[in-house]
């Protein structure tokens, strides 16, 4: 059970970020933000209990497949959701369409997990 | 669809014939000869013709040349020529009016003429030709107006997973307003909020006014201009361009202010999207960290130039033409495709234009001129 309450938050538009850090907060959880892939795994580094997530997929540094597929390599044991407005490959991660319901999310997260 | 096989043509394809002739016998005689094998209406003039073609679709019109009316064939032709183009036009002469004849060909009017007296299975295949050529003709012009309208939905589908991403992430903005009595209640400070709310309002109307330019009716943008000073209005402009991601990961953002005084009429807020649009391409293009994007304001007699130079890669000749178009994009699911067409129709309001240069040592440099 991971009792870390910090949810790594990414997305490449600041208004966006701000909203979703803001719901996260309001549910009680700890919100980190990032503003792509590349910073998120800065992010991941300063906060190594952190095991949950919720990313944008279309950024312009370090988004896309190539995010995902890092994420499944090095994140596998994350509970990540992955928002989106297209059809995308989540792989094992959990796909939402944006933009997201955040109670669904935090039910997500609200789930024991490994 | 279940297409129905039918023996001979569909009954809305059937060989119609327009006679027009003002002795009565002749109408007589044509019906009699034809009616077996094709539609026959006749009219004895050509004022009671064109009456006729108003309510119903004639492939052939046939007319005599010379009638009692104050109209004759040739005349009534070239005024069905000018009405229903598709129709195709006959001549009949009883006599070698040969002037009149020649005349009418000459000027297009007619596709044929027939001379009198004429032979019945002559005409007849010549009646039916010409029926086939005007079904032809129609079905040709469908196909096309098919085609034209799948092109347009295929660039409306392009655009589309651009807008409901640009659409989403103003949603998911906007639902900050959901909290916000809870959070005055708890007296918390909401004024990011606020202004993060204006902020998504803002990129929903600059979002429908883009699109407004692309939908059926629109199509000019309206400006009401006032006279600035140009350098100022720009260095203005700035403070609200590094607010923007793409530019804030530029190594250098600088304006290079003409050396006079640069006052213009121009309608600050579209120049503005303008702007903000080009220099955010210019910083999209480049690598983060490295970019540098230039605004340089050059004065010319009649007009001022806004030259705005980024080091990427320069605008691939594939685009050259197409991103003045709407719904071309070369960013992939990123870009909607309106911001560069929009930024000409916004130019071309003010009487100015705008105009990209790939430079040699890479980068590129969009103008923009503005008319004094």
């Amino acid at each position: 059970m991971n009792d870390d309450k910090k949810i790594l938050i990414v997305d490449d538009d600041p208004a966006v970020l701000f909203v979703a850090c803001k719901k996260v907060r309001a549910a009680g959880w700890d919100a980190i933000a990032a503003v792509d892939g590349l910073d998120a795994v800065r992010k991941l580094l300063e906060h190594p209990r952190c095991r949950r997530m919720i990313t944008d997929f279309v950024m312009p540094a370090f988004g896309g497949d190539a995010w995902i597929r890092f994420l499944e390599r090095f994140c596998s044991e994350w509970t990540i959701v992955v928002a989106s407005t297209e059809d995308v490959d989540p792989g094992q991660f959990v796909c939402m369409p944006k933009p997201l319901d955040f109670e669904n999310v935090l039910h997500v997260f609200s789930r024991e997990i490994r | 669809m279940s297409e129905k096989i039918e023996s001979g043509p569909p009954a809305h394809r059937r060989a119609k014939v327009l006679y027009v002739d003002d002795q009565q016998g002749n109408l007589v005689v044509f019906k009699a000869t034809f009616k077996k094998f094709v539609d026959v209406v006749t009219a004895n003039s050509g004022k009671e013709a064109l009456a006729l073609l108003e309510r119903d679709e004639f492939p052939v019109v046939i007319s005599d040349q010379k009638m009692g009316d104050e109209m004759n064939g040739s005349q009534l032709l070239a005024e069905v020529r000018k009405r229903w183009p598709d129709s195709v036009r006959m001549l009949l002469t009883a006599y070698t009016d040969f002037d009149a004849v020649v005349a009418a060909i000459n000027d297009g009017q007619i596709a044929r003429f027939i001379t009198k007296p004429w032979e019945r299975q002559d005409l007849l295949g010549t009646i039916l030709s010409a029926c086939e050529l005007y079904w032809k003709t129609k079905e040709n012009k469908n196909l096309t107006e098919q085609l034209l309208h799948r092109e347009r939905l295929a660039a409306i589908g392009q655009v589309t997973s651009g807008l409901v991403h640009e659409l989403a992430n103003i949603a998911a903005v906007l639902s900050i307003a959901e909290d916000l009595q809870e959070d005055l209640k708890k007296g918390m400070d909401i004024t990011k909020d606020i202004e993060i709310l204006q902020g998504g309002i803002e990129k929903f109307m600059v979002l429908v006014e883009s699109l407004r330019i692309y939908s059926k009716g629109g199509g000019a943008v309206h400006v009401s201009t006032q006279v600035v000073d140009l350098s100022e209005a720009i260095e203005n402009m700035l403070v609200v361009l590094r607010l923007f991601p793409q530019v804030k990961q530029l190594k250098k953002l600088e304006l290079v202010p003409c050396a006079e005084k640069v006052v213009v009429p121009i309608d600050v807020k579209k120049i503005e999207q303008v702007i903000v649009n080009v220099v955010k391409n210019g910083a999209e293009s480049t690598k983060p960290g490295e970019g540098e994007v230039t605004i340089a304001i050059r004065s010319a007699t009649t007009d001022v130039f806004v030259e705005i130079t980024d080091n990427g890669p320069g605008i691939p000749p594939p685009a050259w033409k197409k991103i003045w178009e709407g719904f071309y994009s070369t960013k992939g699911e990123k870009g909607t495709g309106l911001g560069l067409a929009m930024c000409r129709k916004i130019m071309e309001a003010h009487g100015g234009s705008i105009s990209f240069e790939n430079l040699p040592r890479g980068g590129c440099t969009f103008s923009l001129r503005i008319p004094r």
